[in-house]
């Protein structure tokens, strides 16, 4: 079930009687901006598309969805993911959740200290001498780091 | 896991060009996410790289212990040149994790060590991780001395998924209970007895995936394959006997819940499938022990066909529907439920085999093919048999809407499928046709004039067919 927060809305309306048509219901969003409600909303629709071309092939429906989700990605900024991330969690929008999500750590796979804290917005706010004894006690995880 | 890591992947290339504008970046625009989310990201991370980073800031920490999940793969994590062992960083991850405050429960635990292993850790690790609630266990480990599941495993009461590979001696209490478990997967060399599975799927009343590869040893004797499980919706079985003149097996399913049936295996006298008449998806690959299949053998295969021909997808390997070929004679069952057929393995082409089956599924509406890349096996077809039969099978020109031809090499074969398939369905609205992504451009060449053929020059008897291909592919 996606937009499962969008769900319950409904559920709560129909034990309180409420009998307007559901395409004159207005559902309060306060935390979600237009712009990536948007984006989340073409995204399931897109699944949903897929998953129904699709029937029982789980194999083909996911290459699908990669590819959908390859093109997407191409058109987000690193900054819209955090909005989108917030969003996505709010809605209870578990796919997308876990996509934003994959998103992210793809973005920092591989890449060096640096680069992330840049990525991230972080200043390192060790003393002097901690961040030496950190990089000395897991030096075994930081190899395999590309060039930025 | 394995696919998620090729998930993570595949975004990777596509933020490239968004990265540029990572320095220009609101600065605190991810501070704003709450631990929860940050460690949803690193989730998705390998734990090497999570642990990494600890040293971003003072925030960061131990921000990585609190992903419920441990992926240890034993490639990954060993640094001969710093002198440590697999078993050294595990345990220094595994102290680091409970040396917090309120140490995060382990919900999944996965566990790949191929070479060397000390099954004495593995069963370590699985003990400190079973009492806190672990819902997801998959060790897939090689080794040599014999490793004993430790018992309080089998009385979990939140384990969820159980998936085993490897040497381990299975022996289930007789109390043994997992109330909450839903997927089993178990390629184990090892039962203590022949009860040992049985037992097992007994203690699990809420089963809904079970996967199972046998492996007979050479002294085996008999060994019975029972499911009797009355939740199971997906089963996927394997056992082929390579150890036939010392061990055999029997087959026996009773599961009239099930919906999807994978059966890859030797035929044996003793392969009985009952009860299964909610089963949606077949998928069979059935081979004969000694290779060359006789009539009685094809007979055998229908009737364990026979009582299945209400599904509403079916899929063969091409050496099953070779042995089905013996036998084709009016006790073939019809299938009026069929929705999808597809045919796998080693596409040498026996056209009257699938027209055979196409004329017994009068509501085909998908026609698949998947083939494999030792691609040129067999005789090829003698052009006789392709020539136009008085009978098309109905369900080519009424119901075929969609074809799919996985593995093309634009073979002659392949094109006089081809076709025919175009020349007959009336209905056809997609043809796809799918390349492998790793051909010599010899090959590749043949392929794109091919698929100009089969575009431009082949007649079509349906105004809506689409043909698909990725052209991508072929350049």
């Amino acid at each position: 079930m996606k937009f499962c927060a969008v769900k319950q809305y409904f559920d709560d309306e129909n034990n309180n009687n409420i009998t307007s048509g559901a395409s004159t219901t207005m559902i309060p969003l306060p935390n979600v901006e237009s712009h990536p409600l948007a984006i989340l909303i073409t995204y399931c629709k897109k699944h949903l598309k897929i998953k129904a071309n699709n029937a029982d092939n789980k194999k083909e429906t996911e290459k699908e969805m990669e590819q959908y989700e390859q093109e997407l990605l191409k058109k987000v900024m690193p900054q819209e993911l955090t909005e989108l991330i917030l969003a996505a969690n709010y809605l209870n929008f578990k796919e997308a959740l876990d996509f934003f999500c994959r998103a992210v750590a793809s973005a920092i796979q591989n890449k060096s200290i640096e680069f992330v804290r840049k990525f991230f917005g972080l200043e390192s706010d060790f003393e002097l001498g901690e961040e030496e004894k950190l990089r000395e006690e897991f030096a075994w995880s930081f190899e395999g780091v590309d060039e930025d | 896991m394995s696919q998620r890591n090729a998930r993570t992947k595949s975004c990777k290339s596509c933020l490239s060009s968004a990265r540029q504008n990572a320095s220009t970046a609101d600065p605190d625009i991810f501070s704003t996410l709450p631990d929860s989310l940050l460690t949803h990201i690193l989730s998705h991370l390998s734990i090497r790289e999570s642990v990494a980073t600890s040293i971003l800031s003072s925030r960061w920490r131990t921000l990585w212990t609190l992903v419920p999940q441990l992926h240890l793969i034993e490639t990954d994590l060993n640094r001969p040149n710093l002198n440590l062992s697999f078993v050294d960083i595990v345990s220094r991850i595994w102290t680091l994790r409970n040396a917090i405050t309120n140490p995060m429960p382990l919900h999944t635990l996965s566990i790949v060590w191929l070479t060397h292993c000390h099954p004495f850790y593995v069963d370590t690790w699985v003990r400190a991780a079973i009492p806190h609630g672990l819902k997801e266990l998959c060790l897939n480990i090689c080794n040599d001395t014999l490793l004993e599941f430790p018992r309080s495993v089998f009385f979990s009461t939140t384990l969820v998924a159980l998936k085993l590979a490897g040497n381990f001696s299975l022996n289930p209490p007789s109390d043994a209970r997992f109330p909450s478990l839903r997927i089993l997967h178990l390629a184990l060399l090892n039962y203590a007895n022949s009860e040992s599975l049985s037992a097992i799927l007994t203690a699990c009343p809420v089963l809904q995936d079970l996967c199972l590869y046998v492996f007979l040893r050479k002294d085996q004797g008999n060994f019975n394959i029972v499911v009797q499980v009355p939740t199971l919706k997906r089963m996927y079985l394997c056992c082929f006997n390579y150890n036939f003149q010392s061990s055999s097996f029997k087959v026996h399913i009773n599961t009239p819940a099930l919906e999807y049936l994978i059966f890859k295996g030797h035929l044996v006298e003793d392969v009985v499938f009952e009860n299964l008449s909610h089963l949606v998806a077949l998928v069979l690959q059935v081979e004969i022990v000694n290779g060359v299949s006789t009539e009685d053998d094809a007979k055998r295969v229908w009737d364990l066909i026979r009582p299945l021909a209400h599904v509403k997808s079916l899929s063969l390997s091409t050496k099953t529907t070779e042995i089905l070929c013996h036998a084709f004679g009016d006790n073939v069952p019809m299938f009026h439920n069929l929705f999808s057929l597809k045919f796998n393995g080693c596409l040498y082409f026996e056209w009257h085999a699938i027209r055979f089956l196409l004329g017994r599924a009068p509501k085909l509406q998908i026609l698949a093919f998947e083939s494999c890349p030792e691609h040129s096996y067999g005789q090829p077809t003698p052009d006789s048999s392709w020539e136009e039969p008085l009978d098309v099978p109905e369900c080519l020109s009424s119901h075929l809407t969609t074809c799919h031809y996985k593995g093309f090499l634009g073979d002659k074969d392949e094109m006089q499928l081809v076709r025919q398939i175009l020349k007959v369905a009336r209905v056809l609205k997609t043809l796809k046709i799918t390349v492998d992504g790793h051909l010599e451009s010899e090959e590749k060449l043949r392929v794109r004039e091919a698929l100009s053929t089969i575009v431009q020059k082949f007649p079509k008897s349906s105004q809506t067919c689409e043909i698909a291909f990725d052209e991508r592919a072929v350049l």
